[in-house]
């Protein structure tokens, strides 16, 4: 299936924002669940189930975060041959200056996607296996 | 060697519009050739990010503080009303579109529409905010502000968003000011930041209101 | 290829008049009044290094009284004050203000090829409360009500009940001051990086440089609020009565440290990441090669400052949180050290595959690296919890961010000063006796901070003013003492090197290093105006593209995009850097320095807990805000 450049365009900021953005939610999601589970509150109230909370989590950041890595390889194969801006500028660069720019965002998301993916994973099963509200 | 096209994919030099010089009929014209919002768009956003995040510690502080509560308002305190809070902030939020309109109109060069939709929205704008400064001197009177942390934050984030409505309401009247003596790009670029300015102020006083209200209940 | 020499009679025409549009007000009304962005730098320069040496003399006097065991030169509350106005003062009155109002404001338009900032006006004010800020910190000191609760001013100990005095009231205020100037600064660089850059620089071809002050910027602007936040909430507990701290009424002690260090965290990249800016060009000039994995280098750049929003509570390991909270930001602490780590590398590799010529600017660069990965190995140690715990409120934790800080933070803004001195000054620096003072400052600086890493294992607690003989603490305080003196002494060199040096240095051409950017193609020290003709960009690395340059040559003996008609500039579209409209740019102004003057009473009058009287100034804050707005471009 062949892709636009503006298909990619649209790829490309998917990898780059949609990642980020579920990092963030997974992270004050996570941070939230354990408060209201823990405090003085949560211990009489909620009743959570952390793991359950927790894996659930997980498992939906993984897969959004890993969809935005696709996207992101996918961006970055499509646009192999285009340099990524730190020149040196080649001949009839002008048309090459979108492509050009959408590789280097997409090599971008590449590395940030798969960072992302190891935190959710660490934070995440150390709550699948850590005892609940145990203090530090 | 052509320098057009290179800088505009197909615009020569002489088609780039130097925008902030232009009044009166050119201003239409002017912006329509415009490709993105101006550099005080830009600014009005980087106002309402830092603004947000204020407001975000202002909420998170509101839930810390609520999940230590086991009672929350604590005893003795009032529980906090609904309906009309939430009531007056549909109204607020119906000057939204308001301020959008009048933005459209600047784009047309359209000043009488303009100055209407501004003053229309400042009216609504300003009972808000009259009823809002009732009811908060109201509310201290029966609950002081340093009985306890919730009394703390409710009048500390109540009161962070009056005074944006307020910043709000002179940032109005100083349009009306511009307007009044015609149009030019800088009252429309001038405009179009402050539009955004009321949305966010909107959105704002929506969260709060939620924000506040959900003491009453759970 | 500078266009530092006029091609054609005709061009150097052009150059004239565009010089008599630019240039500013003259004499002292002109420093007052003025919009140019390297002459707000250079104000930022001057204030900022008053402030350094404050800070520097809060350190020494430290040090003298830790020398040896037992001793009293300062009493304990006198002490208090030095160590807190010591952690303000180099973060947010050196560090902050150093690299970006003065490397960030001089620099930046050049680099992207402006002629100014989006905002010059703002840029204005941005220094003008800055200097407002600092003198009212000081004026606390003078006082004798210096803050004295350390630098992240722990509740309970900074509440009324334990700290009556206007001290912490000073602290509340002077930082929410001080803040207003940074968030309009970083307000400013993320629009000028977006609006003003020149046509043809995509997003992508910006220099690292840019995307390090973009992430810094980005950073100042989301975690400044927070710190805010929190000193409204202490200001009103101690002045109006309020209970956010005080745990006898609802209130949370924890609060005001999740508040602080959700600030705090992305603060110390915010005070790393221009510096890393700072070394990513002083590299490519002195290996004379691009720097290796360029995407990679600028994503870390941005990764760093974004990840480093979820790391904070990594700072309060002891406060007895659950382990499943914890862990949250274990991770995210594990995982940030990765982009700093790309960045290391990819410096690493540059410097090994080009060729590199080790002059004073890239000696500090090469000592950056070097402590910087000192400090990151125990960060590293940090991320485990126990030891975290074992370690909190030692030397142990001094050691790790000064050198942390002193070498990722001031060891590249040190090589800026003598790699950009040529282009500031008009001059060049002597190269010997920088080296000399490179040498002096590194081995100052690991006498003074290494022999840390050991008393803090040994149990010396921070924060205290004196210790008991007899602990085995002593001959490495001494040590720590001898290097900070030493320290001082190569900081003296440097400085005397480069006034020695603005005075006695020969004449700089306009690119003595061939360095990468754009800078480098304009005069030493570039014209009013910055940029003759707007130039063409086509890649990160302009000032290597000579086919560029000569076409710019080209354009301003043609009068092509040289812009005359007014004081403009060119706008473009964020992401692909097309051309959008020509915008007029405002000239001198005296209304940021009156504006910043009104807040200067207004925070004067709220530490007096005269209300009233803070209010009436407030309207004259926005009557400047009126007379600032009164006059459009099309009138001037």
């Amino acid at each position: 299936m062949s892709l636009s450049i503006r298909r990619l365009a649209v790829l490309q900021w998917v990898g780059l924002l949609f990642g980020a953005i579920v990092w963030t939610t997974d992270h004050l999601a996570g941070i939230g669940i354990t408060q209201a589970e823990c405090n003085a509150t949560g211990l009489t109230r909620w009743g959570l189930s952390n793991p359950a909370w927790q894996g659930t989590l997980m498992g939906v950041s993984l897969t959004f975060i890993a969809i935005a890595e696709v996207c992101a390889v996918i961006v970055f194969m499509r646009t192999r041959g285009f340099e990524f801006g730190d020149g040196p500028p080649v001949e009839g660069f002008e048309g090459e200056r979108k492509p050009t720019r959408i590789h280097f965002f997409s090599a971008a998301a590449v590395a940030a996607n798969a960072i992302f993916l190891m935190i959710v994973l660490l934070d995440g099963l150390a709550n699948l296996l850590d005892i609940a509200c145990r203090q530090s | 060697m052509s320098s057009g096209d290179y800088i505009a994919t197909g615009r020569p030099l002489s088609e780039i519009p130097r925008t902030t010089a232009a009044t009166g009929s050119d201003v239409p014209r002017v912006l329509a050739r415009r490709t993105g919002p101006p550099a005080a768009w830009w600014g009005m956003l980087m106002l309402v990010a830092s603004e947000s995040v204020l407001f975000g510690a202002f909420i998170g502080t509101f839930f810390y503080l609520r999940f230590n509560d086991p009672q929350w308002p604590p005893a003795g305190d009032p529980h906090p009303k609904i309906l009309l809070p939430v009531i007056w902030a549909l109204v607020l939020a119906t000057t939204s579109p308001l301020m959008q309109l009048a933005w459209r109109a600047a784009r047309r060069g359209s000043l009488m529409a303009v100055r209407s939709f501004i003053v229309v929205a400042l009216a609504i704008q300003t009972a808000y905010f009259g009823w809002e400064v009732h009811d908060y001197h109201d509310e201290l009177s029966a609950m002081p502000i340093g009985r306890d942390a919730y009394t703390s934050i409710h009048y500390v984030l109540l009161g962070a968003d009056h005074a944006h409505v307020f910043a709000g309401l002179l940032f109005d009247l100083w349009l009306l000011w511009k307007f009044s003596r015609g149009i030019t790009t800088y009252r429309a670029n001038a405009l179009q930041a402050i539009t955004w300015y009321w949305h966010f102020v909107v959105i704002l006083t929506l969260v709060v209101t939620a924000a506040i209200t959900s003491a009453a209940v759970g | 290829m500078a266009i530092a020499t006029p091609p054609t009679p005709a061009a150097a025409e052009r150059m004239e008049l565009l010089g008599a549009m630019w240039e500013g007000r003259p004499g002292i009304l002109g420093w007052f009044t003025t919009t140019d962005h390297k002459r707000i730098g250079l104000l930022y320069f001057w204030t900022t290094l008053v402030l350094f040496g404050a800070g520097g003399v809060e350190a020494l006097l430290m040090r003298t009284q830790l020398a040896r065991p037992d001793q009293h030169i300062v009493s304990p509350s006198t002490y208090d004050e030095l160590f807190t106005l010591h952690g303000v003062t180099m973060i947010f009155f050196f560090i902050i203000p150093m690299t970006t109002g003065a490397f960030g404001n001089y620099l930046l338009p050049l680099m992207i090829g402006a002629r100014d900032m989006a905002f010059p006006r703002m840029n204005a004010l941005t220094y003008w409360i800055f200097l407002g800020s600092g003198i009212f910190l000081y004026i606390s000191l003078a006082l004798g009500m210096a803050p004295n609760a350390g630098w992240f001013d722990y509740v309970p100990l900074a509440s009324r009940a334990y700290d009556p005095g206007r001290n912490i009231d000073f602290y509340c205020l002077a930082i929410i001051f001080n803040g207003l100037s940074s968030t309009l600064t970083a307000a400013q660089f993320i629009v000028t990086m977006f609006k003003s850059r020149a046509p043809g620089m995509s997003f992508n071809r910006m220099p690292l440089f840019c995307f390090a002050f973009l992430a810094a910027s980005a950073g100042l602007l989301f975690a400044l609020p927070l710190l805010t936040a929190d000193t409204i909430f202490l200001f009103l507990d101690r002045n109006v009565g309020t209970h956010f701290f005080d745990v006898a009424h609802g209130g949370s002690a924890f609060l005001w440290q999740h508040l602080f260090w959700m600030f705090g965290h992305p603060e110390v990249y915010i005070l790393i990441v221009p510096a890393f800016g700072i070394a990513t060009e002083i590299i490519p000039a002195f290996t004379q090669r691009r720097v290796a994995a360029f995407p990679l280098v600028a994503i870390a750049e941005l990764l760093v400052v974004f990840i480093g929003f979820g790391v904070w509570a990594h700072h309060m390991y002891a406060t007895g949180m659950a382990t499943i909270t914890a862990v949250f930001f274990g991770a995210a602490t594990a995982m940030v050290i990765i982009p700093s780590t790309i960045q290391v590398f990819a410096w690493c590799m540059t410097m090994i595959l080009g060729t590199a010529r080790f002059r004073t600017p890239l000696l500090f660069i090469a000592g950056f690296i070097f402590m910087f990965v000192m400090g990151g190995l125990t960060g590293i140690m940090f991320v485990a919890i126990p030891f975290d715990q074992t370690v909190t409120d030692t030397y142990f934790v001094i050691a790790h961010f000064h050198y942390i800080i002193f070498g990722a933070a001031v060891f590249p803004i040190f090589g800026g000063m003598y790699y950009w001195f040529p282009k500031v000054t008009g001059k060049m620096y002597f190269e010997r006796p920088g080296q000399i003072s490179f040498w002096v400052i590194f081995v100052g600086t690991n006498l003074l901070f290494f022999p840390m890493h050991i008393v803090g294992l040994l149990g010396m607690p921070r924060r205290n003013y004196t210790y008991p003989a007899g602990m085995g603490w002593e001959p490495y305080n001494m040590a720590e003492t001898i290097g900070g003196f030493i320290t001082a002494a190569g900081i003296l060199m440097l400085f005397g090197n480069l006034v020695w040096s603005f005075f006695k240095g020969e004449d700089a051409p306009p690119d003595p290093w061939h360095g990468a950017t754009l800078e480098w193609t304009t005069s030493s020290p570039p014209p009013p105006y910055n940029y003759a003709v707007i130039p063409k960009v086509s890649s990160a690395y302009a000032n290597w593209d000579d086919e560029d340059r000569a076409e710019d040559r080209e354009k301003l003996a043609r009068g092509i995009l040289v812009l005359q008609e007014g004081h403009e500039q060119v706008a473009i579209t964020p992401v692909d850097g097309t051309i959008a409209e020509i915008v007029e740019m405002p000239h001198n102004s005296p209304w940021p320095v009156l504006l910043a003057l009104s807040l200067f009473f207004v925070f004067g009058a709220l530490v007096l807990q005269r209300f009233g009287v803070a209010g009436i100034f407030g309207i004259c804050c926005l009557g400047a805000l009126l007379g600032w707005h009164s006059k459009e471009p099309q009138e001037q």
